[in-house]
């Protein structure tokens, strides 16, 4: 990359010596970042990396039809393990996909298909029809772990009509 | 860290591995990115290894505040993490530009979520009034002049402390600025040529209240 080289040929020696202060100060400044900071940010980002290892439903997608839980947690903690309940509450078929989200902002539970779709669908219908889902949702809200839950078909924001609020 | 080179980087003293240290090609970066957005661990791993201390760089000289710079460096990694896991990014080359304008605008919000509160402690300054007695020796010296170049960019306005941070602190090239920035490229040469030449005479200003301190 040569994008700079004239101005750099052009400055004055004061301002090349200020230059060279200002790296010295960047690469001082880099140097202070403390050591343990690398792994934390890759402790807080790689649950995000890894739950897009399987393809997730699209809203664009041709045949849009899933299954979305959406959750507004309290503990930055609690996406993967809320996440991993519901793995389990729906057959343990979301258990190999390791869906999650930090911050409580949501928790896509991937389709790869829309037929994939239908049973997570149906199996949810299930849940509904026992009540299992329900006593499911009142333990975690009167637990205080999660301020919200919803669940519905992935084809909008969680407020969306076609997602119904549990 | 010398002047930059004709290569366009920074003539660098070493800097940790982890740091970008030009061994990184585009195309290299662009299979990260695929690897990355595909779910891999070990290509993130990498992204953040190249990026991670440069955008502390960043955020620790505009925030002055070395918590909250830990903060926001973590912080931007999660956005641009959850925002390639999205599909917000499609690679274009363009990769560079595009985390540290995440960054740019996180550290944004942060300075004006400072400014609604309580004013932070501005540890360099401090570290400067602290550093300001007769050197003892040449790294004393040598400190001394780190926090005086610190002390008189802090007195720069934000459009000209920003070409400077995001050159030096971030290392990025001109071109990525260019980028990064929206402007053209001569434009963004001379706004940095003339953040040096201000910066240069408040150096001067500062040298002189040092040693009216020292009296």
């Amino acid at each position: 990359m040569n994008d700079h080289n004239e101005q750099f040929d052009a400055l004055s020696p004061e301002l090349a010596a200020l230059d060279a202060g200002l790296a010295q100060l960047g690469a001082t400044e880099r140097a202070s970042a403390p050591s343990d900071l690398e792994g934390r940010i890759i402790a807080a980002t790689s649950s995000v990396v890894a739950a897009h290892t399987t393809p997730v439903l699209k809203l664009a997608q041709p045949e849009p039809k899933g299954i979305m839980a959406r959750l507004s947690v309290k503990r930055l903690d609690w996406p993967m393990r809320v996440a991993a309940v519901i793995a389990v509450m729906i057959g343990g078929w979301a258990a190999f996909h390791g869906a999650g989200a930090p911050g409580g902002k949501g928790i896509p539970m991937p389709a790869s298909s829309s037929a994939e779709a239908e049973r997570l669908l149906s199996i949810w219908s299930t849940l509904e029809n026992s009540g299992a889902a329900e006593k499911i949702k009142n333990m975690w809200l009167d637990a205080g772990e999660i301020e919200s839950l919803v669940i519905g078909d992935g084809l909008g924001e969680p407020d969306g009509s076609e997602q119904e609020n549990l | 860290m010398g002047r930059p080179n004709r290569s366009g980087e920074n003539s660098a003293t070493p800097e940790p591995s982890t740091s970008l240290d030009g061994s990184v090609e585009g195309a290299e970066l662009a299979r990260l990115l695929a690897e990355a957005v595909a779910g891999g661990q070990e290509a993130w791993r990498r992204i953040v290894g190249l990026y991670w201390r440069r955008v502390f760089a960043l955020a620790r000289s505009r925030l002055r505040d070395h918590g909250i710079a830990e903060e926001v460096t973590q912080s931007v990694f999660v956005t641009v993490a959850t925002k390639l896991s999205q599909g917000q990014y499609a690679e274009c080359g363009k990769f560079e530009p595009w985390l540290f304008r995440v960054a740019v605008n996180r550290i944004r919000d942060q300075v004006r979520a400072s400014q609604r509160g309580a004013t932070a402690t501005d540890d360099d300054l401090l570290d400067a009034r602290a550093g300001s007695a007769p050197a003892g020796d040449g790294t004393r010296a040598s400190d001394r002049a780190l926090n005086e170049l610190r002390r008189s960019l802090s007195l720069l306005t934000d459009a000209d402390r920003q070409v400077i941070e995001l050159r030096h602190h971030a290392g990025l090239s001109f071109a990525a600025m260019a980028d990064l920035l929206e402007e053209p490229l001569g434009t963004l040469l001379a706004r940095h040529h003339r953040a040096l030449k201000k910066l240069r005479g408040l150096m001067a200003g500062v040298e002189s209240s040092v040693m009216e301190d020292r009296t």
